[in-house]
Formats: C-alpha cells, structure tokens, sequence
C-alpha cells in the first residue's frame, strides 16, 4: 500500500513538474542566445491555452483521438512503473513489472505512428514512417540496456557499458534534435501532429513532455542504480537528479545542430550496434 | 464564442502562423526579422507554428493573388476558433499598388466579404500598414489584437473649413 501511494505521488510531481521542466530548458536555450526568453512556465501557459481554445476533430478522427488517449495513458502508466520498480524489485531479477514497462513503452512509440497514419494528411504519413525509422534504429538497443541494467549483478565495466547505451537511446527517445523527426523538417509543417487542434494538440505537446521526462528519469535510475542504490533511496535520488539530467539533454540538443533525416537514424546504428557487440563481450569475459 | 475569455487565455501563449498571400516578400522578410533571437518575442509568449491548426494569430502578408485565394481561405479555414488576424503591409492591408490589377483580388478587405459568404467566421482583426511593414510594428500590433497594448492611433474626423 505504501510503495503504491509513494508511486502515486512521485507519477504526480513529475507529470506536474514535467513541464516546469521544458520551461526550465526554453530559459536556458534563451540565456545561451543571449535574450531574456519565456517565463519558466510557459510550456504550462501553453499547455492551458491548448485545451481552451475550440475542439477540431481531424479525418480520422476517430483513430486519432483514441490513440491519442492510450498513448498518454501508456506514457503516465511507463513513468508509474518506472518509479515503482526500484521499490518492489530486487536488484537482479526481470520481474513482471520490467516486462510491463518495457512493452508500455514499445507501445507508446507504436502509438505515435499510429496516430501519424490515422490523421489522413500525407505530411503527418511520412513524419510517422520517419519516426518508425528512428524507432527501429533505437529501441531494441533502449530494451537491451535496460534489461542489462535490471539483470547484470555485479559487473562494473559491463553495466557501465550498458548505461552508456541507455544514455544514448534515452536521448533518442526524448525528442530533441537531431532525432526530433515530428519537427525535423519545415516542408513537413510540424510532421505527425500537423492536423491536431487545440485540446488534441494539447494532448500530443504534453506527451512529448511527459517522454523528455520519462527519458530524463530512466537515465537517471539508471546512473543511481549502477551507483549502487536502489529502493527508497534509488527513487528519490533518481527524482532528485532528473532535472540535471533534463538540463544536459537541454545542453547537448541546443549545441547539436540540425542533420539530414536519414543521418539520425544511420549514426545510430553505427554507433550503438559496435556498442552492444563490445558490451556482450564484455559479459563474456565476465568483467 | 465568448471572445473575451478566449483572449485571456491566449495572451500567455501567442503562437502564429506566417500566411503569404502573394506578396513581394518584403513584408515576409520582416515577419522573419521580427521573429529573430534580436527582437526575441518568445518573452511575450509568441511561437512561430507550421501548421494553421497549431495557430493562435494568422501573420497575413501580400495582396491575395487569384491563384493563393483558394488556398488562403482553406488555411483560415483550418484554424481553430479563436480567429486572429495581423494583417501586415499596405498590400495586406488595401492591395498597395495592386489593388486594382487583374492578377489581385486586392488586399484583406476584400477577402473579409469572400470569408464571409463562404462562413469563415474571424474573430478579430488589426491592420499593421507600411511598406514593408517594420519589425517593432508587428510586434506591437500582436499585442494590440490581444489587448495588451493600447492602440495608438485613433480615428479622427476632419472637416474641411467652412465645409
């Protein structure tokens, strides 16, 4: 009962916070222009404003709205069990909580495309099959690392080696440049939710949020668990550090310029594909 | 529409979609300078969007050509209620010096009476003239269509002596 109401709260105060947090990172994208920039809470602003102004159901309406609506369900649900898993599991062992954490997050990607398609607009068409691409170029490796995280034991160099994974993939899956394809490219018109209108949108800017959050706060535990801690300790310290780690990624994304579309998704896999070879090695050899 | 709470709401968060109606992109090289990190108007809350769905205030620049007339009332057609309408440029504003021409259905006013018969209903609207209309003016006008600044200008009736 407490660790439930302890994951409540914490799911609460990040999806509250969530969009501080985006505000936090538009200030600091402003003082590195140089320029005042927006009030810290102007993603919040944005957000209210959103859902006030008139309702336009898109073609595919039907598709779209349902989608939209399991996609934050499975983004809210991700974070609650990405804060419950430090306080029920054992360091070691892949319990049903991990294989459900995984598959809410697999979904919530597939949800996004799903959405892409069901809009009817050619532009939001290819932002989805843009983000399947990056999504297959990801993932899988996102999956691999965590699982080695949850599973490794005690192997520093091989779980410092999966984390350096998690942290590429976790920044893949926050959004920002150059692997923001939904907005990548101008002729696209903001690519997968060009058809979306006011409280919709609303719906589709806050789980954009809530993904920087989620993968802010899963590089987060990630990097306290491989420190050592877990339960209690692992939860708060990871919601503790998950701003700073939304500040880095703010960093890396606003010093990163933009790249073709296609070189995304090719640097990935050139990266992490001799990464995890090097990592399962490292398994191997027991280190 | 309760127009009023509309506004509040959007006065925060002010996202504007950039509408070339077949000008001669002077006035659109403006819109672009007034959207630099210089002027910075992500202070006020003002957001450049790709989508007329995703828009707050329509940037509504050029004279309105024949051949954009379809596509300019399908885009204000797309966005959401509230309508908002910067109108920038004489051309925008009365046609400029193609007011007349065959090529030109001539500027906003007379768009307002097609938007009318199609029932595209805009909640409101205001006229930034100048050729090219500056970078300051724009933003000020923004801030006028939401309430936040005073309009300066007034109308005035001039009689002519003795008349």
């Amino acid at each position: 009962m407490l660790h439930s109401i302890l994951t409540l709260v914490a799911s609460l105060v990040g999806v509250v916070l969530a969009p501080v947090y985006d505000g936090l990172e538009r200030k600091l994208r402003a003082a590195i222009h140089t320029r005042i920039g927006p009030p810290v809470l102007q993603t919040w602003y944005d957000l209210v404003k959103l859902f006030s102004k008139e309702l336009v159901i898109p073609e595919g309406g039907t598709w779209c709205v349902l989608t939209l609506a399991l996609e934050i369900t499975a983004l809210v649900a991700s974070i609650a069990l990405l804060n419950y898993i430090p306080l029920v599991t054992i360091p070691g062992v892949v319990g049903v909580e991990v294989a459900a954490f995984i598959a809410l997050l697999t979904v919530a990607t597939a949800l996004t495309m799903v959405r892409a398609v069901a809009q009817n607009n050619v532009y939001s068409v290819v932002g989805g099959f843009r983000e399947f691409t990056l999504a297959l170029s990801s993932e899988p490796f996102l999956v691999f690392s965590y699982l080695a995280l949850v599973a490794g034991g005690e192997r520093p160099v091989f779980r410092i080696s999966s984390l350096l994974i998690l942290t590429i993939c976790a920044y893949v899956l926050s959004s920002r440049i150059p692997y923001d394809i939904a907005e990548a490219e101008p002729e696209l018109s903001a690519g997968v939710n060009i058809e979306l209108a006011g409280p919709l949108l609303g719906v589709a800017t806050m789980s954009t949020v809530l993904r920087r959050f989620l993968a802010a706060e899963l590089t987060a535990l990630a990097l306290v668990s491989t420190a050592g801690f877990w339960s209690y300790q692992a939860l708060v310290l990871s919601l503790a550090l998950t701003p700073a780690v939304w500040v880095v990624h703010a960093l890396v994304s606003i010093l990163l310029g933009r790249t073709r579309v296609d070189v995304g998704p090719r640097t990935l896999l050139l990266t992490l594909f001799p990464l995890s070879v090097v990592t399962i090695t490292i398994y191997g050899l027991g280190l | 529409m309760d127009l009023a709470k509309a506004l509040k709401a959007i006065r925060r968060s002010i996202w504007v979609y950039h509408l070339n109606s077949g000008s001669c992109n002077a006035c659109d090289i403006e819109v672009l300078d007034a959207l630099t990190p210089y002027f910075d108007v992500e202070r006020f809350g003002i957001k450049l969007v790709g989508s007329p769905r995703h828009a707050d205030v329509v940037l509504f620049t050029g004279p309105v050509t024949r051949e954009s007339l379809p596509k300019v009332v399908r885009a204000l057609k797309a966005m959401p209620r509230p309508r908002l309408l910067l109108v920038l440029g004489s051309c925008g504003v009365g046609g400029g010096i193609w007011w007349d021409t065959y090529a030109t259905i001539g500027g906003f006013s007379k768009l307002e009476e097609i938007l009318r018969e199609q029932g595209v209903e805009v909640d409101r609207v205001v006229y930034v003239p100048g050729c090219p209309v500056r970078p300051e003016a724009i933003i000020y006008g923004i801030l006028v269509l939401l309430g936040l600044a005073e309009q300066k200008v007034r109308e005035v009736e001039v009689h002519a002596p003795g008349g």
